[in-house]
């Protein structure tokens, strides 16, 4: 510790000045080494103290070109100051060597505020103010303030140091800084630290490294800085927050909704991409089926290729082939789940009979779907047939559906439809209708059946040149076929009542898929 | 012969089944299907009935005889000779699996139930019969019997048929 040091008051500091003005000849140096030397000597701080001339020996005679002598240090000050005064009267370049312990301590100058400036300088070079200093400055890094104990105590080094007060009030300005407490020094930095950040956020690390040195500059402690810097920084950020929520939320909106519709444009243009893409799906597809219901294996390769090359999952590529399917060789809908395609093949291989039977089966299916009353997928248990009473349970969609393709591969020959406009034309009279289409020969009068026979079901016509409705049977309420194909007058009267009047049947809008 | 109250369930038939007891086996088929027709009071079966029969009970009757007699038996074996080989003519139906008695053409006469053959020696097809040869009186006698049954008679192609597109429809599931 400095304080527990043996305090040295009686330090010497050799002082030497050189004239060495280059515009001045020997012998006008020698003028000049007189001269101040007279001047110093007049000087009150220089009472008592011996000086001497730097000499050389020329031609002409003995030449001073300088002066030296040794004071006190405290009296570095007053004989600099005056050397100063000496050199701003009459300015002349001098080099002046201070020697100061191990120390020395050179300049060279005409200018008086030049060497003004090593006063002070010199004077910390004295082991008394460097100690008193030191100690100024230790305090003052902890907290960037002295404490009353730390005042105390460099007061009293002071008295022990023999520093002249002004000079002591020196030495600890030089310590604490610009700016004497640490509530000063912390104002000061952020302000400064404001101004900066205001000019640059975030700080680069080059600003923020140039502003920690600020902080030590201004003997703030470190702690403090961080601190400061953080609590800044934090009041910018909210700022900005603040800022954007209350000035630029207009323009925040305005962008997203920019934003929003460009977006929007983009999914449109996409989506006209896509309905292009399957359109010319459908258009391919079209056609391969132009001409048969089963394209060729060629043609379905090329679909599958153009099918992965426009990308379009096998889904929806089914979903167009089977609207595709239903434009050109008619719909197959079902309220219920019931398949009507085979029907739609036979149909369209003039396979009549068979067609027959395939529609028995669909609409039992249908049918008994609905009775089940639960979802398609669970398998059928039984299989009712269709009677007077359950009849109503034959949903119309799947009834439209059978008679639009029966209609459509027999021009409007067969068909449920066919049959509704015979039951007209016949006054809605079941025996008359049954002798119409041809599925009962006899005789009647009037409202009486004198001969009713029936045929079996294998004898009935299974051809285009069988009478206008002959087509479809009705097999699917008969208990039996073979020992003769019989339809019961009441169900004559109901399915066909249901037809025409439930289902709409005689209304072409009616139907879906004509 | 059968009591209408016997609790007669389809392990019995299969047991019977299995000790090759056919003409017993027949009669528990039958009486299973009056059953489920809810006409064992009447104690015989009409189209009507034969129409509506639950497919479930056909299958199952259908299963355990083709089981028990290799193919030789059962409802889906008739159906076969009905619709392939007989082209749905019941004549010709009747006369494959054995059931005529003689024939002096156009008609046919059927054997008494008794004297069908309830071996395995007998064509495909010639079980289960039951269900055809029961009649009520009336029919018995319209169709040339003598109020006993299909015996003796012409045969019914309507009632034959019901039969075979009953199993035909039950078969589209």
């Amino acid at each position: 510790m400095v304080s527990g040091a043996p305090l040295a008051t009686n330090t010497l500091v050799k002082v030497v000045v050189q004239i060495t003005d280059t515009d001045l000849d020997p012998k006008e140096r020698a003028e000049e080494a007189q001269s101040i030397h007279g001047d110093l000597q007049r000087a009150s701080e220089m009472q008592g103290v011996r000086m001497g001339f730097l000499e050389r020996v020329t031609n002409e005679g003995t030449l001073q070109f300088g002066v030296r002598f040794t004071v006190g240090g405290e009296q570095v000050r007053g004989v600099l100051e005056e050397l100063c005064d000496r050199i701003e009267d009459r300015p002349v370049e001098v080099l002046v060597t201070l020697y100061i312990d191990a120390m020395t301590l050179q300049v060279k100058t005409r200018d008086a505020e030049e060497l003004a400036a090593t006063i002070q300088a010199a004077e910390l070079l004295v082991p008394p103010r460097r100690t008193f200093l030191a100690k100024a400055e230790t305090y003052a890094r902890s907290y960037g303030e002295f404490s009353p104990a730390e005042i105390a105590n460099l007061e009293w080094m002071r008295q022990q140091l023999d520093i002249p007060g002004p000079e002591a009030e020196r030495l600890v300005a030089k310590a604490l800084g610009p700016y004497r407490t640490r509530q000063a020094k912390q104002q000061r930095y952020r302000e400064v630290l404001v101004e900066e950040l205001g000019r640059q956020f975030p700080p680069t690390d080059e600003s923020r490294e140039t502003l920690k040195e600020y902080a030590v500059n201004l003997k703030l402690p470190a702690a403090d800085e961080l601190a400061i810097f953080e609590e800044v920084v934090r009041k910018i950020q909210g700022d900005a927050e603040v800022k954007l929520s209350e000035k630029d939320s207009a323009a925040v909106t305005t962008l997203l909704q920019e934003n929003t519709r460009l977006q929007a444009e983009l999914q449109q243009q996409q989506a006209a991409d896509r309905q292009a893409t399957l359109e010319n799906y459908r258009t391919e597809f079209a056609k391969t089926i132009e001409t048969s219901l089963y394209p060729l294996q060629y043609d379905q390769g090329r679909l599958e290729q153009a099918r992965l090359i426009w990308n379009i999952p096998a889904e929806e590529a089914k979903a167009i082939e089977q609207a595709e399917t239903a434009r050109r060789y008619g719909g197959i809908q079902s309220a219920v789940g019931a398949d009507y395609s085979r029907l739609r093949e036979l149909l369209w291989q003039g396979k009549w009979q068979e067609a027959d039977r395939e529609t028995e089966r669909a609409l039992l299916k249908a049918f008994n779907l609905v009775g089940q009353a639960s979802n398609a997928n669970q398998p059928l248990q039984d299989v009712r047939i269709v009677d007077h009473a359950t009849l109503e349970q034959l949903p119309c969609v799947d009834l439209l559906t059978i008679d639009q393709l029966w209609r459509r591969y027999s021009d409007s020959r067969f068909g449920f439809r066919a049959q509704a406009q015979i039951f007209e034309e016949v006054a809605a009279q079941p025996q008359e209708f049954l002798r119409a289409v041809g599925w009962s020969e006899g005789l009647s009068l009037g409202n009486t059946s004198l001969i009713q026979s029936s045929q079996p079901y294998n004898r009935l016509q299974f051809s285009r040149e069988a009478p206008e409705g002959h087509l479809p049977t009705w097999r699917w309420c008969c208990p039996s076929l073979e020992g003769g194909y019989v339809v019961d007058e009441n169900i004559v009267d109901a399915f066909l009542s249901r037809l025409i009047n439930a289902c709409q049947i005689l209304q072409s809008a009616a139907s879906p898929n004509a | 012969m059968i009591q209408a109250a016997s609790p007669w369930t389809t392990d019995d038939l299969k047991m019977m089944l299995q000790q090759e007891e056919w003409q017993a086996a027949d009669q528990v088929t039958f009486w299973l299907m009056l059953q489920a027709a809810n006409r064992l009071s009447e104690g015989w079966l009409d189209v009507n009935a034969i129409a509506t029969l639950p497919c479930p009970l056909l299958h199952e009757l259908d299963y355990l005889w083709i089981e028990a007699s290799q193919g030789q038996f059962g409802f889906s074996q008739q159906r076969d000779i009905y619709i392939q080989e007989a082209q749905y003519e019941a004549f010709q139906f009747s006369q494959q699996v054995g059931w005529i008695l003689f024939q002096v053409k156009p008609v046919a006469f059927f054997k008494f139930y008794d004297f069908l053959n309830f071996s395995l020696s007998a064509p495909p097809g010639h079980l289960p019969a039951l269900w055809y040869w029961k009649l009520n009186w009336a029919t018995s006698w319209l169709t040339g019997g003598f109020g006993t049954g299909r015996g003796a008679g012409f045969g019914d192609t309507r009632m034959l048929d019901a039969m075979m597109l009953r199993l035909d429809r039950c078969s589209l599931i």
